[in-house]
């Protein structure tokens, strides 16, 4: 039941040069990202202000608690670091722009903020460990349904070569798109609809992020995904992600799926007593 | 001078506020944080009489002018305490990474406390001044209380929430015109216009409850073109239906990852107190042909039903409990031809029968009877068998059993729950539990382990044959069978999850390589749990488990409660404190609360001995410390007694709020009796010579222990067969039953205050002050108890604390 005035569209890259910065910096960025991540292309360019020293730090900072914490849950997640992608994508995205205003001090700790709406923006720790799980080829087209402020899109924007991204609430997915032009994200596109469905018209996917913690899983979202590919979905109330859920699609499109804990928890042992 | 009958509508006024905000507060929060901010927020009563204490010299001057201003007072207390509570921006959920956050919930604490801080003050006043008269300002306090619950809950039954509150403010205004100073025409004239004036100014939609951001109506609402079509208020909750033509509500739990139909949708969505949403489908939602069975877990038992259908009736199915009607719907798609579908809550039936597709007999499709009632009663009534019985609600509580239903008395899922519904199972019939899972695996085995104790307590003696259980990425479903499950039923429930991309993760004849095959649970640890739980090694098993997955009785009810204390610490330990993620909620928040209460608790009962009474050195440390040590059992002891008795009749009445009404309601009324009693009963004692006139505060109080120890441990334990009286005897049992214990409860604090008030009046705030404190922490430390011990123990703690109010009793007494 989808109207079609429900769908809006939009692609930051159809519409403005992403180059805001100018032409030239642009290119020079494009190199250094791409001599960085190894990706063949430039897919994000980078901020004016994301090289605050300020806010660097403070990035630093979240970094290093980010792999700390992959380190300290290795035996539950079976990652025990970052790729060097996901972990560049963690340096390069400002995440204090994707916060609210009154919050941006607090936009580099390691803990999911409040954005408005009844929605979060995740945890860095959970949007690496998501980032990872999907275990993206070179040049993956990835799916995101839950776009919020638009960071866990801008991490993604960092490892793939295109981001779709679907937002239920017209007003965070204005924002987000607005925020991801501003910010010169190119390879996002933003669509504003019932992300139940997906979206059909740039599927199949390499991988699929659902960002918000949902009952079920979407059966349009498993029919776009590519065999090999893998789905990521969280499980648990807002603020508290509980276990995280990897969805693999196989060759012959068999379904299978993993739990993942993102705590390092070692079961009380006794006679019998471990689960 | 401050008459009973102003005390009475005062105290009237205030527990009917109380019950209100209960309902305000599940609104705005989830259950769990909704009863730490009301436990809190009633501390306000203690610091009233802190309050009291400390200005008391000023005070007293004017009794009846300070009464009057009081009550006035929380007439308008109770309007803006409310209207400021969903205006707070405390949210729980961000608690734990937002030091903030505590300190909004410091506001809320003191914008709710305000209403109970007047009357607090406003009755130790009355006591305080009036101190011969206390036995009958006690029965006011009491019996205005009663009152009070029975009038919020007939309030809530009957009027729209925001106008329920209006009222109460206005009943506030009566307790300070009947207050007897002055010109009366004036005085009343000034009452009426200021509480009028206050009503006029907030305006309805102030005083309503909205729920906080986080909760799925406050979402849904947030989408285009989304609109509230209906709504309904009872003492039950708040039931609302959303309409979304633009993106639609879907239910799928359960739903196969191999599935390629479409899952129905429906622009219906039903919200109880702003949770849900609950899909209402429509007949145009699916096909009358569309199979189910090939898409959803829940088909399974009724395909299994259908490999046994000798008899000459159709098959029968009976659901607890209404989440829309996707359950009836499948149930009646399957073929089952006569389906009972009971449920507590009248609005929720009304609506969900009126909106929703299936419950009308001339679609063809067989016969659907929706009846309001508790589950649990229904089935003590004449009914047929059933070839399937799925608890509904049990299952969608499983959800939210790490939060909300963490503290939820549940007696739909335990032991005695399963012995009912296995007498009326046929005997190749299913009980079936649908519920979500959690991981580490919790609910699902302590479906497990209640199942195999009510299995082994009908006298079969291999309860691991008669189980099977099946998953997915995030749902599971118990079978419990009457008979044993037999191998041709194995190979129905093996083909049935292979073919749908379920896994097995218990059958009596499966082997560990048929686990797993498509969803991998964190260390593999559901079929290995489930296995070990039903095999000779159970019992250490659930010893060592890292969480509580001991089966539930009615006497300890916590269907969702799995804390551990040592679990508790070693998750602690995980970095950002996000191990917690995996606990369940109830406890850890009861403790700190409990821990915030004792803590106002040390401020508000030694702020007076600090202040007020430093140069009091007449008297002795002793007369501090007893005054202390009695008031504070007394306290303590009154609401543990309460507790045990507002759940047992929370069971035999069939539902909390009757439960709560029926049991507040009357008990106070009997205490307050009681309290009225006590000058005569002490002249019996003097003149009987039972006791020397220096121990009778002592001989009352045991004397209320021991009706606590005996009689109510008596009465407790003739609930279950209580339960099964006719309706009049079963609310006669319930209301008049504990009269006794309650007559004898009312005594010791009335004789207790008067004592004081003869010896040292000044004192007479302080203890109302100790016992206010100690209610609060009561309440919580009885929840911690029921939760751990159950409500036996709750009970004994409540006769023990007597037994201490009598050690510390005063020597003199109140005698007339």
């Amino acid at each position: 039941m989808q109207g079609a005035s429900g769908k809006e569209e939009t692609s930051v890259a159809r519409r403005s040069s992403p180059w805001s910065g100018g032409v030239a910096a642009g290119l020079v960025l494009a190199a250094m990202a791409f001599a960085l991540t190894g990706f063949g292309v430039l897919r994000a360019s980078a901020l004016k202000d994301s090289e605050d020293p300020r806010f660097l730090q403070a990035r630093e900072g979240m970094v290093r608690e980010v792999l700390a914490d992959m380190a300290a849950t290795a035996s539950e997640t079976g990652r025990g670091a970052l790729s060097s992608a996901v972990l560049e994508a963690l340096r390069r995205v400002p995440r204090h722009r994707f916060v609210p205003e009154k919050l941006v001090d607090a936009a580099y700790e390691n803990r999911p903020l409040p954005i408005g709406y009844g929605q979060t923006i995740s945890q860095p720790f959970i949007v690496a460990l998501m980032t990872e799980l999907l275990d993206l080829p070179e040049n993956a087209t990835v799916l995101e349904i839950g776009t919020g402020s638009g960071y866990q899109a801008a991490v993604l924007a960092h490892v793939a070569k295109d981001v779709y991204t679907v937002e239920i609430l017209p007003p965070l997915g204005q924002s987000a798109e607005a925020r991801l032009k501003a910010l010169g994200y190119a390879n996002v596109h933003v669509k504003i609809d019932d992300g139940y469905f997906g979206w059909k018209e740039h599927a199949p996917f390499d991988g699929i992020l659902v960002t918000a913690a949902a009952p079920y899983i979407p059966p349009p979202l498993l029919q776009q995904l590519k065999p090999e590919g893998k789905l990521v979905i969280p499980v648990g109330p807002p603020f508290l992600t509980q276990y995280l859920t990897v969805v693999h699609k196989a060759r012959d499109g068999a379904v299978t799926t993993r739990q993942v804990l993102p705590v390092a928890f070692v079961p009380l042992t006794g006679r019998g007593g471990s689960p | 001078m401050i008459p009973a009958a102003a005390v009475f509508w005062l105290s009237c006024a205030a527990i009917a506020q109380e019950v209100l905000l209960v309902r305000w507060l599940h609104i705005v929060h989830d259950h769990h944080f909704a009863f730490m901010i009301l436990s809190l927020a009633l501390l306000g009563y203690g610091a009233g009489a802190t309050g009291l204490t400390l200005a008391q010299r000023f005070l007293v001057k004017r009794p009846a002018a300070v009464f009057a201003l009081a009550a006035v007072f929380l007439s308008w207390a109770i309007l803006l305490s409310a209207a400021s509570l969903s205006r707070l921006s405390f949210n729980p959920l961000e608690i734990l990474w937002d030091l903030r956050q505590t300190a909004h919930l410091a506001a809320v604490y003191l914008f709710l406390s305000v209403p109970f801080f007047a009357a607090g003050m406003a009755t130790g006043l009355a006591f305080r001044t009036r101190p011969e008269k206390i036995h009958r300002l006690y029965l006011a306090d009491l019996s205005g209380a009663a009152l009070g619950a029975a009038l919020a809950v007939g309030l809530l039954q009957t009027l729209d929430p925001v106008w329920a509150l209006r009222l109460v403010s206005a009943v506030a205004a009566l307790a300070a015109i009947v207050v007897p100073a002055g010109n009366f025409l004036a005085r009343a004239s000034l009452c009426v216009l200021a509480s009028l004036a206050l009503q006029a100014l907030i305006p309805q939609n102030a005083l309503m409850p909205s729920p906080n951001p986080y909760k799925g109506l406050a979402y849904a609402r947030k989408i285009p073109e989304t609109r509230l079509t209906t709504e309904r208020f009872g003492p039950m909750g708040w039931v609302a239906v959303l309409e979304s033509p633009r993106v639609p509500f879907r239910s799928l739990s359960g739903w196969s990852l191999s599935g390629s139909a479409e899952a129905p949708s429906t622009p219906l969505g039903l919200f109880v107190d702003g949770a849900g949403p609950i899909p209402l489908f429509s007949k145009d939602a699916f096909s009358s042909d569309f199979s189910f069975g090939d898409c959803l877990m829940i088909a399974l038992p009724y395909r299994l039903a259908a490999l046994n259908r000798e008899s000459s009736h159709g098959p029968r199915a009976l659901l607890l409990g209404m989440h829309g009607n996707l359950e009836t719907v499948v149930a009646r798609l399957e073929g089952f031809a006569l389906l009972d579908v009971v449920e507590r809550n009248a609005h929720v039936a009304e609506l969900v029968a009126r909106l929703a597709w299936g419950f009308d007999a001339k679609d063809g499709l067989g016969h659907v009877r929706v009846h309001v009632a508790d589950p649990r009663r229904f089935l003590r009534a004449p009914s047929p068998f059933y070839d399937v019985i799925h608890p509904v609600t049990v299952g969608v509580l499983s959800a939210s059993a790490g939060g909300a239903a963490s503290l939820m008395e549940i007696y739909d899922a335990t032991v005695e729950a399963f012995s009912a519904f296995l007498d009326r199972l046929t005997p190749d019939g299913y009980l079936a539990l649908l519920h979500s899972l959690s991981v580490p695996p919790q609910a699902t085995l302590r479906f497990v382990a209640t199942a195999e104790e009510a299995l082994r307590r009908r006298g079969i003696g291999h309860p691991q044959r008669h189980m099977a259980v099946i998953h997915d990425w995030n749902t599971g479903l118990v079978l419990v069978k009457k008979s044993e499950i037999t191998s041709e039923e194995q190979d129905v429930i093996r083909r049935f999850a292979a073919e749908r991309s379920f896994d097995l993760a218990y059958l009596p004849d499966m082997t560990q390589q048929e686990a797993q095959r498509f969803h991998v649970a964190w260390q593999g640890s559901l079929h290995r749990a489930v296995t070990a739980l039903l095999s000779d090694r159970a019992k250490d098993f659930m010893k060592t488990y890292p969480f509580s997955i001991e089966p539930v009785t009615d006497n300890r009810p916590y269907v969702f409660h799995f804390f551990r204390w040592k679990t508790f610490r070693t998750l602690l330990r995980a970095e950002h404190g996000r191990g917690v993620s995996l606990l369940s909620w109830g406890v850890p928040v009861l403790a700190a609360a409990l821990a915030q209460a004792c803590a106002a608790a040390v401020l508000f009962i030694a702020a007076p001995l600090a202040i007020s009474f430093k140069g009091a050195s007449r008297r002795s440390l002793k007369t501090f410390g007893k005054t202390l040590a009695y008031f504070g059992s007394l306290g303590l002891a009154f609401l543990f007694v309460e507790t045990a008795m507002i759940q047992k009749n929370v069971f035999l009445l069939g539902h909390p709020v009757y439960g709560f009404a029926g049991t507040v309601g009357s008990f106070l009324l009997w205490a307050g009796l009681g309290s009225l009693a006590s000058t005569g009963w002490v002249r019996w004692l003097e003149s009987a010579r039972f006791l020397r006139r220096r121990n009778i505060l002592s001989g009352t109080a045991v004397c209320a222990g021991a009706m606590v120890g005996f009689y109510g441990m008596v009465w407790v334990h003739l609930v279950p067969w209580a339960h099964g009286l006719h309706d009049v005897l079963r609310w006669a049992y319930a209301v008049f039953g504990p009269a006794p214990v309650a007559f004898f409860l009312g005594m010791p604090m009335p004789l207790g205050l008067r004592s004081l008030g003869r010896t040292d009046p000044d004192l007479v705030p302080w203890a109302w002050a100790i016992n206010g404190c100690a209610s609060v922490i009561s309440a919580l430390a009885a929840a911690l108890t029921a939760m751990s011990f159950g409500f036996v123990a709750v009970l004994a703690a409540g006769a023990a604390l007597y037994g201490l109010a009598a050690f510390s009793a005063p020597r003199r007494h109140g005698s007339a």
